[in-house]
C-alpha cells in the first residue's frame, strides 16, 4: 500500500472494527451504572478494560485522525443512544486532545499515547453529565415542592465537584488500563501476531 | 440480445421510516425532554410514541420492559409524597425516578432506531445529507460488527464454561481477573481476523473506488414520514403553548 497521509479505506474499516470492540466492552463493564451508587466505580473500571482494545488500537493507528474520528464516532452512538448531547461534546473535546498527543509522539512514543489514552478516555465522562447539567432544572422543580433544605441535602450526594472527581478517577483508570493493554498486548497480541 | 430486468428490492412491510426523519425526531424528543420537564402529561406522551414505534417494529418484549418501567416511575411520582421515608433513601428515590423519567424515552428512541435501521439505508441517506465517507464506513462497520462480536462471544463463553471458566465456580473465585482475559483476549484477536478478512472483501468489491458508488436502498420522504411530521409540529406547538402558560 501506498504511503500517503491520507486516510484509506482500510483505515477507516479499522477504526470502525476498534470502535465497534470499544463500544462492545465500555457497555458489559458499563452494566454496573444501573446502580447510581456504583457510578464513581464504573468511572475507574471502564477505563481500565477499554484499555485492552485501545492500545491494540493504537498499534494499528500510524496517520492523524483516526483517534478523532474513533471519538466522534463514539459520541455520536452514545448521543443516539439517547444520552443527550453532552457525550457527543465531551468526545469532541477528548478526541481532538487525544489526536494532539498521538501527533506529538509521531504515534510510537509509549508515554505520550498512555497520556493520550487517558485523555480519550475523559469523553465517557459526558455519558454522566446530563445527570449534573440536567439536575440544575430538575432542582428547580424539585425545590418548588420540598423545600431547599432537601435540595441542598440531594445536592450533597450528587455534587457537582463529582465531575472533577470523575476526570481524576477515569484519569488514574487510563493509566493503569494502558499499562494492562500494554501487558495484554506482549502476553497475547504480539504472539498471536496481529499487533 | 436478451433484456434483464433490474433488480428492484422488496418494499419495505410496516410503518417504516426514513432514517433522517428518525435521527431528527429523536433529536426533537431529546431537546424537548430537556426543555418541558415538568408537565406530566407531556412527558408520557414523549415516552409513548418511542414506545408505539417499538411495537410496530416488532420488539414487543423491551417495549413493554421500557414501557413498565416508565410507568412505574410515573406512578412513583405521584405517590412520593404520601409516606415519609428517611432522608437518604428518599434521595435516592427520587433521583432514580427523575433519570427513569428523563432518560427512558430517548433511550427507547435510540433503541429503536439501532433496531430499525439497516446499514445500506443508513449509509445512503447520510450520504444524501453529504457525511464524509471518512465518518461513514467505520460507523458502517461498527454497524456491521456489534452482533459479530456478539456470536464470538457467546461461542467463547461456551467453550469457557467447558475449562470451568464462568461466574460463580470456585477457579473464578481464585482470580477473577482471569475471567477477563480468557475471555476479552480470543473475542478480540477473533475479532480482529474477521476485521481483515471483511476489509480484503470490502476492498474487492470496490470500498476504495473514489468513483461514488450508488445504492438500492430506498428512502426518501413518504407518507409515514409526513405522519411524523405531523407529531412533531403537534409537539412543537404543545411545548410552546405549555411555556405561554407557566
Amino acid at each position: 500500500m501506498e504511503k500517503t497521509n491520507k486516510l484509506n479505506s482500510k483505515d477507516l474499516i479499522n477504526i470502525g472494527i476498534y470502535t465497534a470492540m470499544y463500544l462492545v466492552v465500555f457497555f458489559v463493564v458499563g452494566m454496573m451504572n444501573a446502580v447510581p451508587i456504583l457510578y464513581p466505580i464504573s468511572l475507574f473500571f471502564v477505563p481500565i478494560v477499554t484499555g485492552i482494545p485501545f492500545m491494540l488500537f493504537a498499534t494499528k493507528v500510524k496517520k492523524s485522525g483516526m483517534v478523532f474520528i474513533m471519538a466522534l464516532i463514539l459520541g455520536l452512538f452514545w448521543f443516539a443512544l439517547g444520552y443527550t448531547w453532552t457525550p457527543l461534546v465531551s468526545y469532541i473535546v477528548a478526541g481532538i486532545l487525544a489526536e494532539i498527543f498521538f501527533k506529538v509522539a509521531k504515534f510510537q512514543n509509549f508515554k505520550l499515547i498512555v497520556m493520550g489514552y487517558c485523555v480519550f478516555s475523559w469523553g465517557a465522562i459526558g455519558c454522566c453529565m446530563p445527570m449534573w447539567v440536567m439536575t440544575d432544572t430538575y432542582m428547580a422543580h424539585i425545590e418548588e415542592e420540598m423545600g431547599s433544605q432537601y435540595v441542598t441535602q440531594l445536592m450533597q450526594y450528587m455534587p457537582w465537584w463529582m465531575g472533577i472527581a470523575g476526570l481524576g478517577i477515569i484519569f488514574i483508570g487510563g493509566l493503569i488500563g494502558a499499562a494492562l493493554g500494554k501487558k495484554m498486548l506482549k502476553k497475547h497480541f504480539k504472539r498471536a501476531g496481529i499487533a | 440480445m436478451m433484456q434483464y430486468p433490474a433488480y428492484i428490492p422488496e418494499k419495505r412491510k410496516g410503518f417504516s421510516l426514513d432514517p433522517r426523519t428518525k435521527l431528527l425526531f429523536m433529536v426533537l424528543i431529546a431537546t424537548l425532554m430537556f426543555v418541558v420537564y415538568n408537565n406530566m402529561p407531556y412527558i408520557c406522551v414523549l415516552a409513548g410514541l418511542p414506545f408505539l414505534l417499538l411495537i410496530v417494529n416488532g420488539q414487543k418484549k423491551t417495549a413493554v420492559i421500557y414501557g413498565s418501567l416508565f410507568v412505574l416511575a410515573v406512578i412513583a411520582n405521584y405517590i412520593k409524597d404520601i409516606a415519609t421515608l428517611p432522608q437518604l433513601l428518599n434521595g435516592i428515590v427520587v433521583l432514580l425516578i427523575a433519570l427513569v423519567l428523563r432518560l427512558f424515552p430517548t433511550f427507547m428512541m435510540g433503541y429503536y432506531i439501532i433496531k430499525s435501521t439497516k446499514a445500506d439505508e443508513f449509509v445512503s441517506s447520510m450520504e444524501r445529507w453529504h457525511v464524509s465517507k471518512k465518518v461513514l464506513i467505520p460507523i458502517a462497520v461498527v454497524f456491521r460488527f456489534v452482533p459479530t462480536m456478539q456470536e464470538e462471544s457467546q461461542s467463547i463463553t461456551e467453550a469457557m464454561r467447558m475449562r470451568g471458566i464462568q461466574f460463580g465456580t470456585k477457579k473464578f473465585w481464585k482470580s477473577p481477573g482471569t475471567i477477563l482475559e480468557y475471555r476479552l483476549i480470543p473475542l478480540l484477536i477473533s475479532v480482529v481476523k474477521i476485521g481483515d478478512e471483511l476489509s480484503a472483501a470490502a476492498l474487492t468489491r470496490g470500498l476504495g473506488n473514489s468513483v461514488k458508488r450508488t445504492n438500492i436502498a430506498q428512502i426518501g420522504f413518504s407518507k409515514n414520514d409526513a405522519i411524523v411530521l405531523i407529531i412533531s409540529i403537534f409537539l412543537l406547538l404543545w411545548a410552546f403553548a405549555l411555556g405561554v402558560m407557566s
